[in-house]
Formats: structure tokens, sequence, C-alpha cells
């Protein structure tokens, strides 16, 4: 079920958004002012914001740019559905990363597939970004952690050992070339001996479990897991 | 010159959302609810000199006016509310404001007319 919070201070537009986009698997929650909405993004979790500009205790740019300030709400996506046709009130909301900026009186066939895309576009992006389970650890995506799934040993990873270590195990048996990987981690191509010492490193880290990585001569390295018996070539 | 009023907004309102009669009506009677109140705010505004609150109140009647079909006021609403704030002249707008309370008396008529031939038609 989708919760959705409409941020609009005007009952005509309350009831048709409502109506909008109210379905089986929609429910919107109505706020009238900042003030309510703060107390209901505090108590609950919502898919999506949409938000009008123009309300009764602050505008709606500025409520925005303070949710964008906090860790747990930056990354709800917004729309804002408004009066206003300013640009200057546009340029600030995609500037600030709004999904969306739809204008009043609007097309509510049209609104309501925007709203349903960035819905899906969300949940996707939620989905991949959550947690990972590749024997045999557990990876928190968002929070750059890794444990064991047998007993949830947490092992202190840098960013760097973190993104190697899941490069590598989000593809079991494909072998990565030093470039590559420099490229998929780093973002470029850096000292040519900062994988090895990365590599080194993470290993260390991962005591026992660290034959999971295993070297390939000339090339670079390859994830195996646990069960060697699995390589190939 | 735009309409001062345009049913077949309502109409639009209703087949598009696919809601009877009564969920217009229930619209309807909100703007009657909620709307005296922003005309006189822009007054008052005007009044006080309180040109952020009279360009908040104006943008409001207008977006309002416009979804139930009350172009022309809305139309009205959206000059207001575009004044150049370093060009604000006072007497100016409390004419505006004039027009508005008269257009705003006009445009109620015209969707009490609205909600009557709806249902006549319904």
């Amino acid at each position: 079920m989708n919760r959705i919070l409409l941020v609009e201070d005007q009952r005509e537009f309350q009831k048709i958004v409502a109506q909008v986009l109210d379905d089986s698997d929609t429910v919107v929650e109505i706020a009238a002012s900042v003030e309510v909405a703060k107390a209901m993004l505090q108590k609950n979790h919502y898919e999506l914001i949409v938000l009008d500009i123009t309300l009764p205790d602050q505008d709606g740019i500025s409520f925005y740019a303070d949710l964008q300030t906090q860790t747990a709400l930056k990354e709800t996506p917004v729309i804002f559905l408004t009066g206003s046709e300013s640009t200057t009130n546009k340029i600030a909301a995609f500037s600030l990363g709004a999904e969306d900026y739809v204008v009043k009186p609007f097309n509510h066939q049209e609104f309501k597939a925007r709203v349903q895309a960035k819905l899906r576009k969300a949940k996707k992006r939620s989905g991949v970004a959550e947690e990972a389970k590749i024997e045999p650890f557990h990876f928190r995506l968002a929070s750059q952690r890794v444990f064991t799934i047998a007993d949830a040993t947490e092992f202190l990873l840098t960013p760097k050992e973190f993104k190697l270590l899941y490069c590598l195990a989000s593809h079991p048996d494909r072998v990565y070339s030093r470039e590559e990987l420099l490229q998929e981690v780093w973002g470029s191509i850096v000292g040519g001996r900062t994988i090895d010492t990365t590599i080194y490193s993470l290993r260390k880290k991962l005591g026992p479990l660290a034959q999971v990585i295993e070297a390939v001569p000339s090339i670079g390295y390859r994830y195996i897991g646990l069960n060697k018996n699995k390589r190939v070539g | 010159m735009i309409p001062l009023f345009s049913i077949e907004i309502l109409m639009k309102l209703r087949s598009n959302l696919g809601v009877p009669f009564s969920f217009i009506e229930e619209l309807v009677q909100i703007y009657f609810k909620d709307s005296p109140a922003l005309v006189d705010a822009i007054e008052k505004h005007i009044e006080d000199m309180n040109f952020e609150s009279l360009i908040r109140s104006a943008h409001s009647l207008k977006s309002s006016s416009a979804a139930l079909g009350g172009l022309r006021l809305a139309e009205h609403c959206r000059e207001i509310e575009m004044t150049n704030p370093s060009e604000v002249c006072w007497p100016v707008l409390k004419a505006k404001a004039l027009v508005v309370r008269d257009l705003f008396e006009k445009t109620c008529d015209e969707l009490k007319d609205a909600q009557f031939r709806l249902k006549k038609s319904a």
C-alpha cells in the first residue's frame, strides 16, 4: 500500500487530489499546513509527498529545503502541485531535487500517471538500495555495512573496501581486471597499487572468509564464494 | 474578454474524476464557505498594506475559482498576484479589490445556477 502525504490548505484541492489518487493501492493523507505535515512525517513513513507552495505557515519551497537537510526524509520524492507558474519557483523546486512540478488547474489523468511513475521509480530505487544477501555476507547498502549471514558478525570496512567487496560479490565468478575495479569502485584510474593494497586490507578484515576473493594472475580478482569447487576456468 | 464563468469546467471535472454530482456539489459548498474569507482578506491586506499576505490570498482565490469555472475572477486575482513588488500602487490595488468582490458575487451566482442545471441534467 502506497501512502502519500498531500500538503495542501485549500479544501477543494484536498478533495480533488484525494479523489484522483486514492485507489486500492494508494491512500492519501492530508496536512493543511507545514506544521501538521512535520508532525505527520515524524510519525509516519510516506512513499511520496505532494506539496503546495502557498501554505498558511511556511512556503512549500522552504519547507522542502528543510526536508532535504533531514537524512530520513531527503530521499522521499516530492511533487509540487501549485497554482504558481513562477519560473523562479520551478527552478528552485527542481534545484532542490523535486521529482516534478505540476501547475493547477491540472489534468487529473496525467497527474495520476505522473504520481504512479514516481512511486514505481521510488520503489525500484529503494528495492535496489536496501540490502543484499550474497553468501556468506549480508550487505546493508544504505549504511554500507556488511555482516555474516550465519551469525551477524560485522566487518568494519572502509567505504572503498565495502564497495570493492560488494562489486565482486554481486557478480560471482566474473573476473574483474584491476582497471575495471578501479573504474567501478574509485570512478577513475588511480595508482596501480591501489587495488592490491585495498584487497590486502579487505582480506585481512575478512579473516577466515578472505578465501571468497581469489586473485587471477596477471588480470585481477574474482569472487568465488565459499565453495571453491564452483570455480570456472 | 475572458468569460465570467465556464460550466464546462465543472462538467469536465465530474467526468474526469468519474464522480457523482454530489461530489461537485460538495466542492461548490466548500467554495461558498471558504472563499468569502479570502475576498475579505484581500481587502484587509490592502488596507494594512501587507503585500505578502495579499499575494497569498489572491493566489488562493485564483486557484479555487479557476478549478470551479470562475475564469474571470481567477484572471483578475492572477493580475493582483503578478503585481511587481517594487511598483505597488495601493490605490490601484484597492480599486482591483472592488472588482474582485463584484466578480466573486457574480461567480457565486453562476455557480448556483450551474448547480441547478447540472442537477437537472443528472
